[in-house]
């Protein structure tokens, strides 16, 4: 029984996504996969069980079988910290090994989701090379590349995982930090024997949010192109200024939603003459008609609130603030960039080949 | 063209009430009154007559086809007669009714589906939401304004329904002559472009004036004015040029107010007069209505009172307007016939005491005068004055010459007779000598616009393939802006002079290029989220040695990672370091309606504070791109002033050409900044030192 633990440098580096594509891939390819996560901090109840809520999407997504009590056995809670703080010590280490134990046992293979950081689950046991010492298992590692830096993380957990460091993924890699990724990292990374096993660029279809999201989200009503509201909202502009300016600095974004007020139809007309996607009207100020009939005749749905402009911005910065990975459509990109960015072949036999 | 609409044969009103008081039976009631000579045939499947006239219960049982129909129905049963109207072959149609896309996504629904059913029949539609129309001439009513106002000379077109009916009343009291009046509506088929086409070629339409709010499709108006403007004045008010006022066009007429610059360029590339007010717009199109185009420069201000001319004076240099310099025949014939007091230099001023004669024997020798092009005639109502008598002489003068003659009858009962006076003898008149030159201004200006040449953008050698290539790249990976150095290449492409540069990845590259390049250089930012690089210290010229160049690697990446810590760094640009001697900027946005506009200004503080840019829409020309650059109120900085040597004015001229053209070529660049374009003495070139395209963000 071969494991492979799916851990990160840093928190939102996509390592769900990426355990997901990849049990997907395991699937495709006749492997009986199980998935572990021995600590979630996403507490949720499922059907009375507290769980991981990334954890219990995953294992539905990916028909994984199996109690969500031994997929993820230990979940961060206010008294887990007190027990281990009062106590010193806590069942955690335990309780995951004889999850696991339970869980290999019915699968060829296991994808474990790691920690988010190498310092992550220290205090329980739970820690990267912990678990990698426990499982007998090799790690894939996430890293996002935000800025020109050096591989602190990386290079650290080469030092303590060694040969166990099965390679390095790079995901949501910008555009214009590519060339630095490979031209000079990977050839660092490479020389220090940390093999890497892609590299995924960014795409902002992930952090989109679709407008009945939004709708949902601002408790809002809509007023037109209802049959609109699937669409995806890459970003979000307020308008305020005057018709020229808006005009001039909406052309530069696409796929956005725009967030001014109902009496503001000069802003609203721009919004319309421009890529945008929905228009959201704060204070409960109904739009001129002829600007609606101009919407409807667009298809941009227009959206009505009755809360301010600041708070409206607010709900819309937490919204497109991270990728929700519970999304059909999302997962489904996903699989498809790790796809392409990595020899997922080669990475299958490595991970688990004789 | 639209001669259904203006002149038709027989006119059915599908609609008409049976109670008055309501519009479909203002609008019979208006055609009857009229006079119009064709038959109105009343459609109405719930009446059997109204006032004698026979009613039809639809189009089809009418006993001969009309060729207009005026719909006054309910907007939901408006679709359904276009039909009728189409199966019976009727080709024009006028939509009074409300209720469409100003009401809301319903009535939007409403209207396409009308503007679908009457394209299929080949309908022309005005309309929906709208007044109607007025063909003085014709003898034609089809609108539910009530006032029919005198015929005349001048075709009005108002996007402003309720603007109309007052400007018709207006007109009825003033006896201003209208030749047509169009309520725009919706304009869901018919705009301002239709009936400018159809304008042009009617006889009877001597000036046309329009109220815009904005224009339905700026291609088509550009393309339709400027055929218009060769033929016959066009003035057009247009309003929305302030903040608020957009917003209110907006809601209004549910489309963008437009750019005041953009519209200003429009107007004046194709000779459309501009007016601020509706004083304005109806001074001038009497003006031009009644009195010739001023054949040159030169006017002559007659007067029998000092501190009027004064005013006028100020004003015509104000305006740009040259007052006419009197040969000495004139000043001759002058002093043969004026009392000794009088002043003889222009202005004239034949004193308090003029009687008639004294006013004609001065304009007969003005009129001689070969540097005079245009007379104002100044009166006061003084004791000696006959303002009548004056007048009368006046009209017998003006209908035997051919120089433009306008006239400032100051005051009011004691006036009022010969105002009337010069009106019937085609004289335009006003109460204050400012609005008479205001008015000389605007004549002047279309005189010069009808003797400039179209322009005709020079063909020069190109590399479209590169450009088209850079832009489908950066499309490709979803850019906003191009970078800095594809900006470079396709100046390059387009002829226009870039300094060299590359840009750098990393420390080792910077030094490689600077030494190649040559100290001192340039160091910037490069990076498509920071737009404006001077700001953040994104920039560091006359770098001297490796050492400051390091320095300035640090520093810059450092104060760009602080001030933008989410943006993407591409690196550093290092550039040669230009030795000009002047930064000017050149500019170009796309405008929504009028496409690609270009601006031009002085570097640095000169736009920024003072604002002092002026715009045009491309393509250029040399001689308008010179124009332009002579327009800026800092221009004697760049034509040399104190000592200093003249900038070279080719050079620019011709960097706004290449700029026209590019942006011409690329409806993909939305815009374009060349910030700053340094500029060498005269002979020695410009160079674009930094160069930022943008092409909007992409789906």
């Amino acid at each position: 029984m071969k494991t492979l633990i799916v851990a990160s440098t840093a928190p939102y580096a996509g390592k769900s996504g990426i355990v997901l594509a990849l049990l997907e891939l395991l699937r495709e390819r006749g492997v009986h996969a199980g998935y572990f996560k021995p600590y979630g901090t996403m507490p949720v109840t499922v059907d009375g069980v507290s769980t991981d809520a990334d954890a219990a999407y995953i294992a539905r997504a990916a028909h994984i079988g199996g109690a969500l009590d031994l997929i993820c056995p230990v979940v961060e809670s206010r008294a887990l910290i007190e027990t281990v703080l009062a106590n010193g010590d806590s069942s955690a280490r335990s309780q995951v090994s004889s999850a696991f134990l339970g869980l290999s046992e019915e699968h060829d293979v296991m994808v474990v989701e790691g920690p988010s950081n190498l310092g992550q689950g220290r205090t329980l046991g739970l820690n990267l090379c912990a678990l990698a010492e426990e499982f007998d298992a090799q790690v894939l590692l996430v890293d996002r590349q935000h800025r020109v830096d050096l591989p602190d993380e990386i290079i650290w957990a080469k030092d303590c995982l060694g040969d166990r460091l099965l390679g390095v993924v790079f995901n949501a890699v910008h555009e214009s930090m590519i060339d630095f990724v490979n031209g000079s990292m990977r050839p660092y990374l490479e020389r220090c024997s940390v093999p890497v096993a892609g590299v995924i660029e960014s795409d902002p279809m992930l952090s989109s949010v679709t407008v009945s999201e939004i709708v949902e989200a601002l408790g809002g009503t809509v007023l037109s192109a209802d049959a609109n509201l699937e669409t995806r909202v890459e970003s979000f502009m307020v308008g305020a200024m005057g018709q020229e300016k808006a005009l001039r600095l909406f052309r530069r974004r696409a796929n956005k939603a725009v967030i001014t007020g109902g009496d503001r139809s000069d802003v609203q007309l721009a919004a319309l003459e421009t890529n945008t996607r929905c228009i959201i009207l704060t204070g409960n100020l109904p739009p001129a008609s002829l600007v609606l009939s101009r919407a409807e005749e667009l298809g941009v749905p227009m959206v009505l609130v009755g809360m301010d402009t600041l708070s409206a911005v607010e709900k819309m910065e937490t919204l497109l603030g991270k990728v929700r990975l519970h999304d059909p459509g999302k997962a489904d990109r996903i699989r498809e960039m790790f796809a392409t960015a990595i020899d997922v072949d080669a990475l299958v036999a490595q991970a688990f080949g004789d | 063209m639209l001669e259904g609409f203006f002149q038709p044969s027989a006119i059915a009103v599908v609609g008409v009430a049976r109670s008055e008081g309501k519009v479909g039976h203002f609008v019979f009631d208006n055609l009857l009154d009229a006079g119009y000579p064709g038959t109105v045939y009343p459609v109405n499947p719930r009446a059997n007559e109204i006032h004698g006239h026979r009613c039809y219960p639809d189009i089809a049982s009418l006993p001969e086809v009309p060729e207009l129909a005026v719909i006054v129905v309910p907007a939901p049963a408006v679709a359904d007669i276009i039909d009728e109207c189409g199966v019976a072959g009727i080709t024009s149609v006028i939509v009074i009714s409300a209720g469409f896309k100003e009401s809301g996504p319903a009535g939007g629904a409403l209207e396409r589906d009308v503007l679908a059913r009457a394209s299929a029949h080949g309908i022309r539609l005005l309309g929906p939401n709208c007044l109607g129309l007025i063909a003085t001439e014709s003898q034609l009513n089809a609108s539910f304004a009530g006032t029919m106002p005198p015929t005349g000379h001048i075709a009005f077109m108002s996007q402003s329904g309720a603007l109309g009916t007052a400007i018709l009343d207006w007109a009825g009291s003033e006896d201003l002559g209208l030749s047509h009046f169009v309520s725009l509506g919706n304009r869901a088929d018919l705009s301002e472009a239709d009936l400018l086409s159809a304008w042009a070629d009617d006889e009877s339409v001597k000036v046309i004036v329009a109220y815009l709010e904005s224009v339905a499709s700026g291609t088509a108006f550009l393309e339709a004015a400027s055929r218009v403007t060769r033929h016959k004045p066009v003035i057009a008010l247009k309003s929305g040029g302030s903040d608020a006022g957009a917003r209110a066009v907006s809601s209004h007429t549910g489309s963008l107010a437009g750019s005041e610059a953009a519209y200003d360029a429009a107007f004046h590339r194709t000779g459309v007069m501009r007016a601020h007010t509706v004083q304005e717009l109806f001074d001038l199109a009497t003006a031009l209505s009644r009195q010739p185009l001023p054949a040159g420069q030169g006017v002559a201000i007659l007067t029998n009172a000092g501190g009027p001319a004064v005013l006028a004076t100020d004003a015509c240099e104000r305006a740009g307007i040259a007052l006419a310099s009197l040969e000495n025949d004139t000043l001759e014939r002058l002093r043969a016939t004026l009392p000794d007091a009088a002043a003889l230099y222009n202005p004239v001023d034949i004193l308090g005491d003029a009687e008639p004669e004294r006013y004609g024997a001065a304009l007969d020798a003005l009129y001689l005068d070969p540097n005079i092009r245009a007379v104002l005639v100044i009166l006061t109502p003084q004791a000696m004055t006959d303002p009548s008598s004056t007048a009368r002489l006046l009209a017998d003068r003006v209908s035997k010459t051919s120089i433009t003659t306008i006239a400032s009858f100051m005051g009011g009962h004691s006036v009022a007779e010969a105002r009337t006076i010069l009106r019937d003898g085609d004289i335009p008149v006003y109460a204050f000598p400012e609005q008479a030159v205001a008015v000389l201004g605007a004549m002047g200006s279309y005189s010069r616009h009808l003797e400039r040449p179209d322009i005709t953008p020079p063909t020069f050698e190109r590399d479209r393939d590169t450009v088209a290539r850079l832009i489908a790249d950066a499309h490709s990976k979803r850019h906003t802006f191009i970078t800095e150095e594809s900006a470079s290449t396709i100046a390059t492409a387009y002829g226009i002079s870039v300094p060299r540069g590359f840009v750098a990845q990393d420390l080792a590259s910077a030094h490689a290029f600077a030494k190649d390049i040559g100290y001192p250089v340039v160091a910037k930012i490069s990076s498509p989220d920071i737009l404006h690089k001077s700001d953040i210290g994104g920039i560091a010229v006359g770098i001297d040695t490796p050492q400051e160049l390091a320095n300035a690697y640090e520093t810059i990446l450092g104060k760009a990672r602080s001030y933008a810590p989410d943006a993407v760094i591409d690196g550093l640009h290092i550039q040669e370091m230009l030795q000009g001697k002047r930064e000017v900027i050149v500019g170009v946005n796309r405008d929504m309606q009028f496409g690609p506009l270009v601006m031009f200004g002085l570097g640095g503080v000169y736009v920024e504070v003072l604002k002092d840019v002026t715009f045009r829409l491309a393509p250029l020309d040399q001689p308008e791109a010179r124009e332009m650059i002579s327009e800026i109120r800092g221009f004697r900085l760049l034509a040399g002033s104190r000592g200093q040597k003249p900038a070279d004015l080719d050079a620019i001229a011709d960097v706004l050409v290449r700029i026209s053209t590019l942006v011409s070529d690329f409806p993909e660049i939305v815009e374009l900044d060349i910030n700053p374009l340094m500029v060498g003495d005269s002979g020695e070139g410009a160079i674009a030192a930094d160069i930022r395209i943008g092409i909007g963000g992409q789906e």
